[in-house]
């Protein structure tokens, strides 16, 4: 494993930590509501919004938070070094987020420019702990990286498997 | 009038709801100029050697109320001492300069690695960026996070 | 002495209040209220009131105990009190006139009338109308632009004080007419009629303000920011700027409550899971102590820690060739033993953020949780 994840993961880490701080919170526009405010039109309200956040491992690898008072977006950029990895982590996003209603935090569909998000509003942080939430979304991190490379791996070898099988008539 | 769902009726009662502009912090505009002669100033510094003297000084002096152009050249500044010093010494050192800063500056610099690590400059020097939040975040704690997101003094 | 601890079902508890007796025990529990007798060692649930169709967000008992107030995100308040015949609670409606959630309630300290604050930018005075026999209301408008989050009655029952998301924490007489008394001078101003704005403070980063208090004689008044940090004011009378205000800065999440224990005493708690107690003067505030030892939540984490070693093993020794071999031969994948799935539980008693801490006792204090927790700590 690289010198940088483990300052990458722990700033990740700190950072959820301060933004899933979560309270109820009623909609000030639409009467009767209670709607996540990081995914609403705020022009009227843009006191509910904080700053975002950034935390950036290389061009390839970056997460961004966006925190509200009842709701905050994660949004992941997972490492895609050649082609083979962009389809990979394609089709493994597209797995998942077709089937979000499975997957409570999971968004259908990812920020512009980032490969899969979360939205965690307080209902989440009343059922689930918080830290639990912040340890799943380090850990879905941590085996996204392996998986898309084992399944990089996989590919290789099955190839390497084929042409072996291909190739064993004409010795 | 087809579109009468689609009116804005809550821009018609300007004075019930806060705009983006009454959350501007009351402070006086930051010139671009003086932010041109801080960034010499801090240059001048870390040419001699002075690398918590260019810290402390890029961090006393954030434009809070000033144009875009001339809030990222104070990032650059910053960005520019964090990578001067770091190249200058290893790792560990890193810590003795955040706890030469009190806790005001302690918040600004977390501000600055938050900021440096949404731009393109930033991005490339990644490790770097990262290495400097950890050793922050280990003397603070969550404090200069927490402040990071809810302060209207943006940089 | 360990704390008392009364698990209260799972859902989250937005606010608790004990009767001035201590007998009964009210807390909010999604669209109900539930009164428990915690007079013996189990509490046992004596009724709940059933009267909103939307999430209660607060709760407050009068301080003659006979009245229970409850408001809720559907809009509406209702005072509840026993009715001996038919031995149950009975609602009366409050006219809020207000048209979003209300967020919070509060009786003022001689319980002639109480304040509603609300996502509509208003706080309502709401007294007893003999005639009609109801409860009407009176706004507090201007200046508020930003849901109302808490309210704290000054022990005089005329001024208020009122935290919002737009980060002012801000006092307001509240005096109504024919009702009240002519109240003494106070350090807050003098002369006072209804709405009179006597304070507006908010805090250099102007983040929300999740709850504020008036120190026992109403002459200080604290606020807690999302910022993590604690304001403090001392205010110089009327019109005149206040003699200190202080912010204390501090490095734990933000916090949710506060509440002074004497003039120079306060416990806040929140996203923190713990109680810190403050102490200081008008010269200045420091932290005092943690009320329960605690663990970090960020650092000393061994999960991590532990998966970060595994990768070097694999990597580093022959492992990883076996594990090339394996993928080559066969296709498969050795996944590396899941270590996770050990519930690793807070150190704290609360397992998730502290809603609310009420004064129990001249040394206790009562916190509940989003955990279904009520505790009764010793500080």
């Amino acid at each position: 494993m690289s010198q940088s994840l483990k300052p990458y993961l722990t700033a990740v880490r700190s950072s959820l930590t301060a933004a899933i701080c979560l309270e109820d919170f009623s909609s000030q526009i639409v009467e009767r509501h209670n709607r996540p405010e990081i995914e609403v039109d705020n022009t009227h309200t843009p006191e509910l919004i904080l700053n975002p956040m950034i935390i950036a491992r290389n061009e390839n690898e970056k997460i961004l938070i966006e925190p509200s008072i009842n709701s905050v977006r994660v949004s992941i950029k997972i490492k895609q070094a050649d082609e083979i990895e962009q389809i990979l982590v394609h089709k493994f996003t597209r797995f998942l987020t077709s089937r979000a209603e499975n997957f409570f935090i999971l968004r259908r569909v990812p920020i512009k420019g980032y490969d899969i998000s979360f939205l965690i509003t307080n209902f989440h942080t009343e059922q689930m702990l918080k830290d639990k939430l912040v340890d799943f979304i380090i850990e879905f991190m941590e085996d996204v990286d392996k998986e898309i490379s084992e399944m990089k791996l996989f590919l290789n070898a099955r190839a390497r498997v084929i042409a072996e099988a291909y190739l064993t008539p004409f010795d | 009038m087809s579109d009468w769902r689609s009116i804005d009726i809550y821009a018609l009662e300007p004075e019930n709801f806060l705009t983006k502009q009454d959350l501007i912090p009351d402070l006086p505009p930051v010139s671009h100029d003086v932010i041109v002669g801080i960034s010499q100033q801090c240059r001048q510094a870390l040419s001699s050697g002075q690398f918590i003297v260019a810290l402390t000084t890029a961090l006393d002096t954030p434009p809070y109320v000033a144009d875009e152009a001339t809030k990222s050249l104070h990032a650059e500044t910053v960005f520019e001492v964090l990578c001067s010093i770091r190249n200058n010494h290893s790792v560990n050192d890193l810590s003795k300069f955040v706890t030469q800063l009190d806790s005001t500056q302690q918040d600004t610099l977390v501000k600055y690695l938050y900021k440096s690590m949404g731009t393109g400059y930033g991005t490339k020097q990644g490790g770097l960026l990262l290495s400097w939040f950890e050793k922050t975040v280990e003397i603070t704690g969550l404090g200069p996070i927490v402040r990071y997101m809810t302060d209207r003094r943006t940089v | 002495m360990s704390p008392t601890i009364y698990q209260l079902g799972h859902l989250p508890i937005k606010e608790h209040v004990f009767s001035p007796d201590r007998k009964t025990l009210a807390i909010t529990k999604a669209n109900t209220v539930e009164l428990y007798d915690v007079s013996s060692a189990r509490p046992q649930l004596i009724t709940t009131l059933k009267g909103h169709d939307k999430t209660v967000t607060s709760v407050d008992i009068s301080p003659d105990g006979s009245r229970i107030l409850t408001c809720s995100q559907d809009r509406n308040a209702l005072v509840w009190e026993y009715n001996p015949q038919e031995q149950e609670y009975k609602p009366t409606l409050v006219l809020l006139r207000i048209n979003r959630a209300a967020t919070v309630c509060k009786w003022s300290p001689n319980g002639e009338k109480f304040a509603i604050g609300s996502s509509d930018r208003i706080v309502a005075i709401c007294y007893y109308e003999a005639e009609n026999d109801w409860w009407i209301s009176k706004h507090l408008k201007k200046p508020l632009k930003s849901t109302i989050t808490s309210l704290s009655w000054h022990p005089n029952s005329v001024l208020l004080s009122c935290g919002s998301t737009d980060g002012h924490a801000r006092v307001f007489s509240a005096y109504i007419k024919g009702l009240d008394s002519k109240p003494e001078p106070t350090a807050w101003g003098s002369k006072l009629p209804f709405q009179t704005l006597c304070g507006d403070f908010i805090n250099e980063t102007g983040a929300w303000i999740h709850d504020v208090a008036f120190s026992p004689s109403g002459d200080a008044l604290a606020f807690v920011n999302h910022d993590a940090s604690i304001g403090i004011v001392y205010p110089n009378g009327q019109d005149q700027p206040p003699r200190s205000i202080l912010n204390v800065k501090t490095n734990y999440l933000p916090f949710k409550s506060i509440v002074f224990l004497t003039e120079n005493k306060i416990v806040v708690g929140g996203h923190e899971c713990n109680l810190i107690v403050f102490e200081g003067t008008e010269q200045g505030w420091k932290e005092s102590y943690k009320v329960e030892k605690q663990k970090d939540l960020t650092h000393d984490n061994p999960r991590v820690a532990d998966s970060l070693n595994d990768d070097d093993v694999e990597i580093s020794s022959h492992d990883a060739l076996n594990m090339f071999r394996q993928l080559d031969l066969k296709g498969k994948v050795n996944k590396p033993n899941p270590q996770g799935g050990a519930a690793r539980a807070l150190s704290t008693v609360h397992q998730n953020t502290i809603s609310n801490i009420r004064l129990y006792a001249s040394n206790q204090v009562s916190t509940s949780g989003i955990d279904g927790k009520v505790v009764v700590f010793s500080v």
